[in-house]
């Protein structure tokens, strides 16, 4: 969709005052050269009017956007022109871009609008131009419509069409680095995810025989392997860890909220988006991602790239709460999870969610109970979440 | 660095034009010499080297200063010469800009000032190099301002070390956005903050795409040439057509009149020492046939009278007896003009320190004119001191030419003191002259011409300097003996000199002859501009001559003129020119000369129909031509007559056999085909201007634009709607993509599938965006009816997304 208008600058409105004064002096007072030098310089005014008209036919606008970024990561945008006509090269152009939040219920903020310019394009040839940034908020951004502009050939007059081209880049939450202590604590809880989950034996697949030792059963002697071997060997088994983890995330931000729980919300979600990344990095098995949108929302499955792209957009663009939802996140939540799988609730208040478990639910389901019992969590707006956690 | 060194020289380029135009208006030669030396400097000086810039307080101090000075300057004046004050004003201000380190607000005050100089160039009086002067000055200013453009965007965008360019200056604030950060200076963590965006603002740097110096190649010169002959046009066009109010055209305050170098009312031999010629113009003569107003083709050389002398003494001419008074008659009306032998004489005098009006004598006054004052004493025409400032046109008649050539007798005027021209010396004392006595008589008896024969004796003692060879025409200034009068010392002792000692020579001659004589002082002429048809008056061509009186019995028949008109009974004046060479060294020859003239053609058209045209000349030059052509071509055209005979001939030749005849046959078909061209184009210009035009007129394409982008709006509406559901389409999806999608995760509302719903408001925003066709009743209803089942999709029940 194109909206071309003319309009006229302040350098414009100046030039067109002097133009004024100069040709209705040289009429009253007869002053020939007077009237010559009005015709010269009506002859810009009008020259500019004509350029700024064509010099924008034919240009083609294209945008290389990439589908997603991190919050605070460096956005490169390419902007393409392309003069297709035939003879006649364009000068001077500038291509505005809008860049907008989508989202409901924020307070409206003027666009961003980065701008690119290109000096000339020759008849028949393209040129290229980047524009480069960061986006601090997560989110999703609405880039679009371009505005292109053009001045020439004396920015007298400006002639700005909008390029109606709308695309969408999802800004996801920044990543952060979890510390040693983290990890120490993830493994703990698969071990003791693995003592949970019943006697040791070989429930996995058979991968291969090893010479027998002091200690190993005898059901796992590999007796046709030992009379062949002359010495005994048993079998090994795949032994399966339990690396599920079920994310509850708890956004809790007071009404109205202040900077330090704005703060706490998204060290909440950026600590929430790289638990999922490094598990994801490090191979794990089913991750459940529960959060509150409106209504609480449980999103899992074994984590894939696919999943953690669309676990990452639903962080991007989930939203702080004023009411106590925890409860809501734990109906959700625990009917959805098996037993054994580390739950960790990310919260940006301390609280107990057990008593939450209690207080707002009637199930007496014992499992339940057991599962919320075994909640680890993470106050965003402690100082201990810099034991696990570093934003940067 | 580019860009920005072309800049420099494009504006050093114009500063010093704008300032050579208003020089050559102010025919001051220091203001263009000042600024080019500052051009040159301040590159130099300050562009290239940045060895001096000029500080901001102190240039502001500078210009404080140079206004306090100019207004102090122009109380005083009057207040057409004020405008030569405020063009030294500009200038001023102009050096101290180019002093100053430049940036793009400095640089649109350079434009600004050097169009102002223009601007103050054009109240006074220019001639044609004025027009070629400004033409480059156009074209300059044309590519400084697109350079200026591009260079502010360029600058703009450029990246550089330590982010963007502030330094040198501001952004000229009119058309700028706000400056965006850094990127680099974004990113600074403030280490109060828990979360380490916090505090920052989202920031983009836009970069360039492509090379400025492509930009600023021949292409860009091409269209600003293309630019240049369109603005010529569109002035030319306007400065025709456009009506002029006054019946006189400005000839602006002339700062500095011309100096009449070889004109004097008062004749003092011997005064002068060596004279300096001038090739400057005094003035242009044309002379045209009064009945007819054709031009009067004219050959050899004209006297165009200034001022008449009769009382010497001792090397020094008067108009009359110290004694004599006169005063300064009015213009007398003439009401019957000579039957026959009338000639116009048009002349454009020059502005001149002087007043006086010279003319071919005798002069008739044709039309009244209040500018023109009459000073019989010394029969001279006189213009008003207040109009000696400026040039002036006036236009006499004249009898004295015939057969191309001007006739040396005059009549005798009803003013001229015959006694007068007798007067000498007296025979005894310190101013007696009796060597000129003894010379005369010497002569006049070698001639041996009785004393009636006066015409004779007059025609024999101007002949003699000429061939008595002891003569010599001179402008060197010659020793003299200073016991003698001057005038018997070129006659006996150092026998060279210039015309005025010719003329008095043989005034006195003649006088002691019992002639009575008298001296003329104004110019004589021989350089005929063959393309412009006029004489061109120098400085250099100032003369004196004498002129002898003649009783009516001895007037030769074959020089009166005017006969019925001149009161011939009283006798008359011959002109006699005793000089021995005249002329000669003003000439200009070889190739010069048409190369000159032409100029001088150019400066006379460009003086006549540019700089003085006024309402009455515009009206004859343009308008009253295209009035009588239009008439004419009405008139052909309403003409049956003339149709008739067109189409009779054209059959009688399409009838002749032979060459004729074909030639006739492929007339008209070439002229039918190029009819049924023209035809065609005009039908479908035709066809395709009324309803652009209606459009245009009605507001129906704007009208037009704006239902389509009010129906694209729908899309945007269903794009909200999804986002509430936090469906949002990604960069690689197309809408219909994105709508499939989005409409598989949505639950079916009223029985209808969202998909299906959105799929059909996609085929309309497809309809519209692309295919540019307008939606019609029913299909907006749908489109209306979809958007409003999916708005009523609750929240919070979108399916997650499909795993793979």
């Amino acid at each position: 969709m194109f909206r071309p208008q003319i309009q006229v600058g302040r350098e414009g409105w100046f030039y067109l005052f002097l133009v004024a004064v100069v040709l209705g002096v040289a009429l009253i007072k007869g002053v020939n050269l007077l009237l010559i030098l009005a015709g010269l310089l009506l002859g810009p005014v009008v020259l500019s009017w004509l350029s700024v008209r064509s010099n924008l036919r034919g240009l083609r606008l294209t945008r290389k956007l990439p589908s997603h970024v991190c919050a605070g990561d460096t956005l490169s945008v390419g902007v393409q022109l392309s003069n297709s006509r035939p003879r006649l090269g364009c000068w001077e152009v500038v291509v505005e871009e809008q860049i907008r939040r989508l989202g409901n219920g924020r307070p409206s903020q003027p666009p961003l609008t980065p701008s690119v310019f290109f000096p000339y394009i020759r008849a028949g040839q393209r040129a290229k131009a980047t524009y480069r940034g960061r986006l601090l908020e997560r989110g999703s951004y609405q880039f679009g419509p371009l505005r292109v502009s053009t001045r020439f050939p004396f920015g007298l007059l400006a002639r700005t069409m909008l390029v109606e081209n709308p695309q969408t880049c999802v800004v996801l939450p920044r990543l952060g680095r979890l510390t040693r202590a983290w990890q120490a604590r993830r493994r703990e809880a698969c071990a003791g995810a693995d003592r949970r989950g019943g006697s040791p034996g070989p429930e996995g697949d058979f991968y291969g025989v090893r010479q027998w030792q002091h200690g190993d059963r005898m059901r796992l002697i590999h007796w046709r392997g030992s009379a062949r071997l002359d010495r005994l060997v048993v079998r090994q088994f795949e032994r399966p860890r339990n690396r599920d983890l079920a994310l509850l995330l708890d956004l809790w931000q007071p009404q109205p909220a202040e900077d330090q729980h704005r703060q706490n919300v998204e060290l909440a979600v950026s600590f929430a988006a790289t638990v999922l990344t490094d598990l994801s990095r490090k191979g794990a098995g089913n991750v459940w991602l529960v959060l509150e949108q409106e209504e609480p929302r449980c999103l899992g499955g074994p984590l894939s790239a696919n999943l953690l792209q669309n676990l990452l957009e639903q962080l991007a663009n989930v939203e702080a709460q004023s009411r106590d939802c925890l409860a809501a996140l734990l109906a959700c939540a625990l009917p959805r999870i098996t037993a054994g799988v580390e739950i960790v609730l990310v919260s940006t208040r301390a609280v107990d969610p057990s008593d939450a478990w209690r207080r707002a639910s009637a199930s007496l389901d014992p499992l339940a109970r057991e599962q919320v019992g075994r909640i680890r969590c993470v106050d965003t707006s402690s100082e201990e979440l810099w034991k696990f956690f570093a934003a940067e | 660095m580019y860009l920005e060194r072309l800049l420099q020289i494009n504006m050093a380029t114009l500063a010093a034009l704008g300032a050579l135009l208003l020089g050559m208006g102010a025919r001051n030669e220091n203001m263009p010499l000042l600024v080019v030396a500052a051009a040159v400097l301040s590159m130099w000086l300050t562009d290239v080297a940045g060895w001096f810039r000029l500080n901001r307080w102190v240039a502001n101090g500078v210009v404080l200063v140079a206004a306090a000075v100019t207004l102090r300057a122009m109380i005083p004046l009057e207040s057409q010469v004020q405008a030569f004050a405020v063009g030294w004003f500009l200038i001023c201000l102009q050096i101290v800009l180019l002093f100053q380190q430049k940036d793009e607000r400095i640089y649109w005050m350079l434009v600004m000032l050097s169009l102002l100089e223009v601007v103050v160039a054009t109240s006074f009086s220019q001639g044609v190099w004025f027009a070629a002067t400004l033409a480059f000055y156009m074209l300059f200013g044309f590519f400084a301002m697109t350079l200026l453009l591009l260079y502010r965007q360029w600058e703009w965008y450029v990246p550089r070390e330590g982010g963007r360019r502030t330094t040198g200056g501001r952004r000229w604030p009119w058309t700028s956005p706000p400056p965006p950060p850094a990127v680099e200076a974004a990113a600074a963590v403030p280490a109060k903050h828990r979360w380490p965006l916090v505090g920052q603002q989202p920031a983009f740097v836009g970069s360039p795409g492509g090379n400025i110096r492509a930009a600023v190649g021949r292409e860009l010169l091409g269209r600003h040439g293309r630019m240049g002959l369109f603005t010529f046009a569109l002035t030319s066009v306007l400065f025709l057509t456009l009506p002029r109010f006054g019946h006189l055209g400005w000839r602006g305050p002339t700062v500095r009149p011309q100096r009449l170098v070889g004109f004097s009312d008062r004749v003092t031999l011997g005064e002068l020492g060596e004279i300096i010629e001038s090739r400057s113009e005094v003035m242009r003569v044309q002379f045209s046939d009064y009945r007819t107003g054709k031009p009067y083709p004219m050959h050899g050389e004209i006297y165009l009278r200034g001022a008449v002398l009769t009382y010497y003494q001792h090397g020094q001419w008067q108009v009359g007896h110290p004694s004599f008074g006169y005063g300064l008659g009015e213009w007398r009306r003439t009401t019957n003009l000579p039957r026959q032998g009338l000639v116009r004489q048009k002349i454009k005098i020059r502005a001149m320190d002087r007043n006086e009006l010279f003319y071919v004598a005798p002069w008739i006054p044709l039309h009244y004119n209040p500018d023109i004052l009459v000073d019989e004493g010394r029969q001279r025409l006189l213009r008003p001191n207040e109009l000696c400032a400026q040039p002036m046109d006036y236009e006499l008649g004249t009898t004295a030419l015939s057969q191309g050539r001007q006739l040396p007798l005059l009549p005798v005027d009803s003013s001229d003191a015959l006694g007068s021209a007798l007067q000498m010396p007296p025979a005894a004392g310190p101013y007696a002259l009796p060597r000129l006595v003894a010379l005369g008589d010497r002569w006049i008896k070698q001639s041996g011409l009785p004393p009636e024969d006066r015409l004779g004796r007059a025609r024999y003692l101007e002949r003699r300097f000429a061939t008595s060879g002891r003569f010599k025409y001179s402008l060197v200034g010659q020793p003299r003996d200073l016991s003698l009068d001057p005038i018997e010392d070129f006659l006996t002792l150092h026998r060279e000199g210039h015309c005025e000692y010719f003329a008095t020579a043989l005034v006195l001659l003649l006088r002691s002859q019992g002639i009575p004589a008298r001296l003329v002082i104004g110019y004589k002429c021989d350089e005929f501009n063959q393309l412009g048809g006029y004489y061109q008056v120098r400085q250099w061509h100032a003369h004196a001559w004498a002129e002898a009186y003649l009783r009516r019995s001895q007037l030769p028949a074959d020089l009166l003129h005017g006969k019925g008109y001149w009161p011939w009974q009283r006798g008359g004046w011959l002109q006699l020119d005793a000089s021995t060479t005249t002329g000669a060294p003003h000439q200009i020859s070889g190739w010069l000369t048409p190369l000159e003239h032409g100029l001088d053609w150019l400066d006379s058209i460009w003086a006549n129909y540019v700089v003085e045209m006024n309402r009455q000349r515009q009206y004859d030059a343009i308008y009253e031509p295209l009035l009588r052509a239009a008439r004419a071509l009405i008139q052909v055209c309403s003409d049956a007559a003339w149709w008739r005979g067109r189409w009779t001939a054209m059959v009688s030749a399409l009838r002749t056999s032979g060459a004729a005849g074909a030639a006739a046959w492929g007339m008209l078909i070439v002229g039918l085909l190029a009819g049924m061209v023209v035809l065609g184009l005009a039908g479908r210009w035709l066809w395709r201007m009324p309803p652009r035009g209606w459009l245009r007129w009605s507001g129906g394409r704007d009208a037009t634009l704006r239902r389509r982008e009010t129906q694209v709006q729908f899309y945007r509406r269903l794009e909200a709607i999804l986002a509430q559901h936090g469906l949002v389409r990604l960069g690689a999806q197309t809408q219909r993509e994105f709508v499939l999608a989005a409409g598989a995760r949505l639950p079916a509302t009223d029985g209808r599938q969202p998909a299906a719903l959105g799929e059909a408001i996609v085929e309309a925003f497809y309809r519209v965006r692309f295919g540019c066709q307008p939606l019609d009743r029913s299909q907006v209803q749908a489109v209306e009816h979809a958007l409003a089942a999916l708005s009523t999709i609750p929240r919070g029940t979108v399916a997650p997304a499909s795993r793979p």
